[in-house]
């Protein structure tokens, strides 16, 4: 299968096929061909291709009348995995992708950004460069959306973006956006955002997509020391900030005036009100579930009692001695840990009942301390028969994995969401104090709407917004996958769930009413003690009694 | 006489090691490939398991940490320029400002100088992370937030080369002095020439230990500075895994290194001036 | 003896006129210390005094929520313990170090100790969990009799942060104390050897009471040290370490990660009052005839 094409002269012509060879015809007669990295990244003119080298890690500039690779041009690591390469008739290299228009200068080998891409389509995660052409200093690109349904022509000047400032005419408006991770949803939704407004110079901060001595800790204290100056972000993404300490200081701004004119699902707002005002709201919703034998769902309905099945369960909750203590933790908590976590202290008998728990399931699986193995509870497993139990999150509609979650889940026995929890991304705050607060309440509501919403996010999470799940619930289609067991020879082919499987899941999302605790602290105290409990290294009510000094400990501050 | 020699050398060697032990093991480890890092430090990183093993040399001996470092990332470089700017400026700084001030607190004889000379200590004292929210806000209605002066300033000004540089000036005696003003010497000129040569070494002391202290400062400039364009190579040391540890351990042999430098030639200096506070007119 | 001022001047006349040399060098010192740490400090204490939120006057409310706060009282516990436990060690060991290296006036040795201090943290960082934490040297050498254990992590943590610290200052008074050594003229301890004196009555006859006034200088450099090595816990035990080493700072950064500034501020200034209080006591009590 031939992935891209690329028109070299009148009788010349590359071809990057499927299985990542770079063929070239002639006159309609292969050639040549080579190989190289990424499969999806080919471009040409005249005598020249360039590819990806193996391994990704610069570039092959390919001699067609040589019929040698002229030239590797390595990369340094900040320009390495832009998706993708064009070459204009000049034969000039250029970078297109996320980080924006990067040209390579063939002499020097050294990489310049062109055109920067923070408000510009090229973060836009809904739409993908398909073509390219540069002119005496213009580039143009034609964008399409992944149906290739639709196409936006865009025109950038060299300098465009925030590069060169003059160009982009701010009149003192600036929005800034801070969070700590990187959000594919939120560049989406600044992308659009600039287009609405293309006067403003908005600036989006992921703060540790950087290497760095940093702890997450340093950089919450660091945004708290320009809080406490009045020079915070006008936007928040709240994913690992202290959202609590925020609300209670009145640095969050009330957002239910303009939830109400857009569509996010009501039980989704009601999630984050406090005093009839809601200071936050997910752009996503990811689903803690369980899958399972049908055996097992029936005693699903308390977690105790799931966790007094494990010894009985035929096949084993886990495959035996391939799951970590560490990760049967990790897998359970969110089901347990807002029960355990209350305003002041931990709730002791939750606490215990938890660890009690997880010794029965560790032990009937003879989980180990360190595996190097893929978690063995995944989803497939069960689809092979491996195992009768599966714990997961269910974390897109687009995403394969989810379809593969309930097709699995159809095909052995059942899936359950646990006590309507749901796990919130891309949570979104706006600041109080901020000097562009329409600005910002709008870009949320842009967050939040119908456009940025329906588009698909890698791992992103199912939209919170009424149209856009409706619009899923709605859609049919043949994408599927396959799945084989390389040792017992099963092969699994699914597809795309069906109406009344996606009906059920529109459902389930329509009833989600509270979020997981998200405290890090608290997750990662509970983590490491609860281990050291379940390898046997303490009681169980030194565990618990250690447990709760350090987490309230934490708490009490 | 002998064995008091011997016992005196094994004694010499036993501190040798165990004060330059870490170091011994940070160079030795940095030669070292990913796979031998792994293998040698065992379940002490994580996600590996076993026990670590004491490293002496390295099995295969290898500059790929180092080569990595220095040719593939160039913001370790600019942070290196940085730090090595922002860190001549300060000591510059505190000279030009803090040994005049500690001349005075030396040897200027007015009532309330031993308040002010308090209130310095105090000064000199606080921890960082007390005055760091206040200290940002100062220096954002400064508009200096993320930019170099923003760790400059703040150093040039700090109490503590003061203090150091007071506590060696005032063993200059006052009877020199005393004699130079009868000669009608004036107090700038008294500075120049009389406590500026004599008290030098303890300026040299002072000097080394702020540039320890502002070449290894990490709170400050993290705080501060917003870009990371903008960052100390303090800054540059990962959270150390097993996938980054070679490149981590490098980049502390590269950091090491300015500090060794300046202690070995300046630790004469230093020593020195501390001997030197015994002089007598 | 002359007058070293007319007659015709009065004794604050010449003052004045002849003895404001030191504002001038002094000033720009106090000009840039006030805008850059005295300011923010009374900055400080304003907010301690306020309510966070409303920034209305609270008087002493914040006060009185910190010391009764249970986590700021474990801090506190922790540091005093810390502090009068290294201190007194540093001290007795440099001491002890520096008779021995002075009297041979040897470069290599003093310099020696002095490199540990200048030692980038994170560096340590690295070395210190392959010696300490689980699996480490120290817990491989152990293994038998303790059973596997973090030595990081533990009550032994209070341990290795005492000889994290001693690790790194000693070179630092040993130095000082050397100093302080040679300032005695060695003619006493001639006259002492003829007169019959052992080395031990040389010591404490001779040898302590003349250093105890540089003692002053060196407990107050050794308390901000103290201070310092918070930065070599935090990197090594991460934000909540074992509950033996969980000190003041770390309680402020967590009130800072929190945004809870009124406890950070009022906290602070009772740190620095204690602090102020205790360091410039000793001064006091040490500084006899240190400037003679």
């Amino acid at each position: 299968m031939v992935n891209k094409i690329a028109v070299l002269s009148k009788d010349t012509v590359a071809a990057m096929l499927s299985d990542g060879t770079c063929q070239i015809h002639r006159n309609g007669e292969l050639t040549d061909s080579f190989n190289g990295g990424e499969a999806y990244a080919l471009s040409g003119y005249g005598k020249y291709a360039a590819r990806y080298n193996d391994g990704n890690t610069g570039v092959y500039l390919y001699n067609v009348e040589q019929k040698n690779i002229e030239k590797e041009i390595l990369l340094t690591k900040q320009y390495q995995n832009v998706p993708q390469i064009f070459m204009n008739v000049e034969n000039r290299i250029f970078l297109v992708g996320d980080l924006g228009i990067i040209e390579i200068d063939r002499e020097s080998e050294k990489c310049v950004t062109v055109v920067a891409a923070e408000q510009t389509m090229l973060s836009n995660a809904a739409y993908f460069p398909l073509w390219f052409e540069e002119k005496d200093g213009t580039i143009y690109i034609l964008f399409t959306n992944r149906d290739q349904t639709s196409g936006r022509l865009v025109q950038y000047q060299q300098g465009d973006g925030k590069d060169n400032s003059s160009l982009v005419s701010t009149d003192g408006h600036q929005l800034t956006i801070y969070g700590l991770y990187d959000n594919e949803l939120i560049r989406t939704a600044v992308s659009e955002f600039g287009l609405k407004h293309p006067d403003i110079d908005i600036v989006y901060e992921a703060a540790e997509s950087a290497e760095g001595a940093v702890t997450e800790s340093d950089l919450v204290r660091t945004l708290n020391a320009r809080i406490a100056a009045g020079n915070g972000p006008d936007i928040f993404v709240l994913d690992g900030l202290p959202m609590d300490s925020y609300v209670d200081r009145g640095i969050l701004e009330d957002l239910s005036g303009m939830l109400s004119e857009t569509d996010v699902i009501p039980n989704i707002q009601t999630a984050y009100e406090s005093g009839g005002e809601i200071y936050a709201v997910p752009a996503r919703v990811g689903l803690p579930i369980i899958i399972g034998t049908q055996d097992v769902m029936n005693r699903s309905s308390s977690l105790s009692s799931l966790a007094d099945y494990a010894n009985q369960a035929e096949p084993p909750y886990f495959v035996e001695g391939s799951e970590s203590y560490e990760t049967v933790i990790e897998s359970f908590l969110p089901f347990y840990i807002n029960s355990i976590v209350n305003e002041n202290h931990i709730d002791q008998d939750s606490l215990r009942m938890f660890l009690e728990d997880m010794k029965k399931i560790s032990d009937s699986v003879n989980a180990v301390e360190i595996t190097d193995f893929d978690s063995s509870h995944s989803p497939r497993r069960l689809a092979y028969g491996q195992v009768s139990l599966a714990v997961c999150t269910m974390k897109g509609m687009i995403d394969d994995e989810a379809t593969e979650m309930i097709a699995f889940a159809k095909l052995k026995g059942n899936y359950a969401v646990y006590q309507n929890l749901f796990e919130p991304y891309g949570l979104l705050g706006v600041y109080k104090a901020s000097g562009q607060k329409e600005l910002a309440i709008e870009f949320v509501k842009t967050a939040l709407s119908y456009e940025v919403q329906e588009t698909e996010y890698r791992h992103g999470g199912f939209p919170v917004s009424l149209s856009a799940l409706e619009k899923w619930r709605d859609t049919d289609s043949d994408r599927g996958g396959a799945t084989g067991d390389p040792d017992t020879g099963i092969q699994i082919n699914y597809k795309w769930p069906d109406a009344a499987s996606r009906n059920r899941l529109y459902e389930e999302i329509l009833s989600l009413k509270t979020p997981v605790v998200c405290d890090q602290v608290v997750r990662q105290r509970l983590e490491v003690s609860a281990a050291a409990y379940l390898k046997g290294e303490v009681t169980l009510e030194t565990a618990v009694q250690e447990i709760a000094n350090e987490v309230d400990l934490y708490l009490q501050e | 006489m002998r064995r008091k020699n011997g016992l005196a050398f094994v004694g010499t060697l036993l501190l040798v090691w165990f004060m330059l032990e870490p170091i011994f093991i940070v160079v030795v480890c940095s030669f070292m490939k990913g796979e031998e890092i792994r293998i040698s430090f065992g379940g002490v990183l994580q996600g590996s398991t076993g026990y670590a093993s004491v490293p002496i040399l390295p099995y295969y001996f290898s500059a790929g940490n180092f080569k990595e470092l220095l040719l593939r990332t160039f913001e370790f470089f600019v942070m290196f320029w940085n730090s090595v700017g922002q860190v001549i400026c300060i000591v510059v700084g505190q000279i030009v400002i803090g040994v005049p001030a500690a001349w005075a607190f030396a040897k200027w004889k007015v009532k309330w100088i031993d308040y002010l000379f308090g209130l310095y200590i105090i000064l000199m004292l606080i921890p960082f992370q007390v005055l760091m929210v206040p200290e940002y806000l100062t220096l954002y209605h400064l508009n200096m937030v993320d930019t170099h002066f923003s760790i400059i300033l703040p150093g040039v000004f700090a109490a503590f080369p003061v203090f150091i540089m007071t506590r060696f000036l005032k063993a200059v005696p006052d009877e020199l002095l005393e004699a130079a003003r009868l000669d009608g010497a004036a107090e700038a000129c008294i500075f120049f020439q009389v406590g500026l040569p004599l008290g030098k070494q303890g300026i040299g002391a002072a000097v080394i230990l702020s540039f320890i202290e502002y070449w290894n400062a990490i709170e400050a400039p993290m705080t501060f500075l917003q870009q990371r364009s903008k960052w100390p190579v303090s800054l540059y040391l990962p959270n150390i895994t097993k996938e980054n540890a070679g490149i981590a351990l490098a980049a502390s042999v590269i950091i090491l290194i300015p500090t060794l430098l300046i202690f070995v030639l300046g630790h004469d200096l230093m020593e020195e001036g501390i001997a030197n506070t015994g002089l007598k007119g | 003896m002359k007058l070293p001022y007319r007659k015709s001047q009065t004794k604050w006349t010449y003052i004045f006129r002849n003895n404001t040399w030191g504002f001038w060098m002094l000033l720009p010192s106090i000009v840039g210390v006030a805008v850059f740490h005295v300011i923010p400090m009374a900055e400080m204490f304003k907010r301690s005094f306020a309510n966070n939120t409303t920034k209305a006057f609270a008087g002493f409310q914040n006060y009185i929520s910190v010391i009764g706060n249970p986590s700021f009282q474990l801090a506190v516990k922790n540091t005093i313990l810390f502090l009068g436990t290294c201190i007194p060690v540093l001290l007795f060991f440099s001491l002890l170090a520096a008779y021995f290296v002075s009297k041979k006036k040897d470069d290599i040795r003093k310099t020696v100790m002095l490199i540990p201090m200048a030692i980038p943290v994170a560096s340590i960082v690295l070395v210190w969990k392959l010696m300490f934490s689980r699996y480490g040297l120290l817990d491989k050498l152990t293994g038998g009799f303790a059973g596997g254990v973090d030595f990081l992590n533990s009550k032994w943590a209070f341990g290795v942060l005492v000889i994290t610290y001693v690790w790194r200052n000693i070179g630092y008074d040993v130095i000082l104390w050397a100093a302080a050594f040679n300032s005695i003229d060695r003619c006493i301890y001639e006259a002492a050897d003829m007169d019959g004196a052992d080395r031990f009555m040389q010591f404490r006859y001779i040898t302590w009471p003349c250093i105890l006034p540089y003692g002053s200088v060196i407990v107050i450099l050794s308390l901000l040290n103290a201070f310092k090595a918070f930065r070599e816990v935090y990197l090594i035990a991460g934000e909540y370490p074992d509950q033996s080493i969980y000190l003041i700072q770390h309680l402020f950064n967590h009130w800072l990660a929190d945004l809870k500034l009124e406890h950070l501020c009022a906290a602070a200034v009772l740190v620095m009052i204690v602090v102020s209080l205790s360091a410039l006591l000793f001064q006091k009590a040490l500084d006899k005839g240190v400037y003679s």
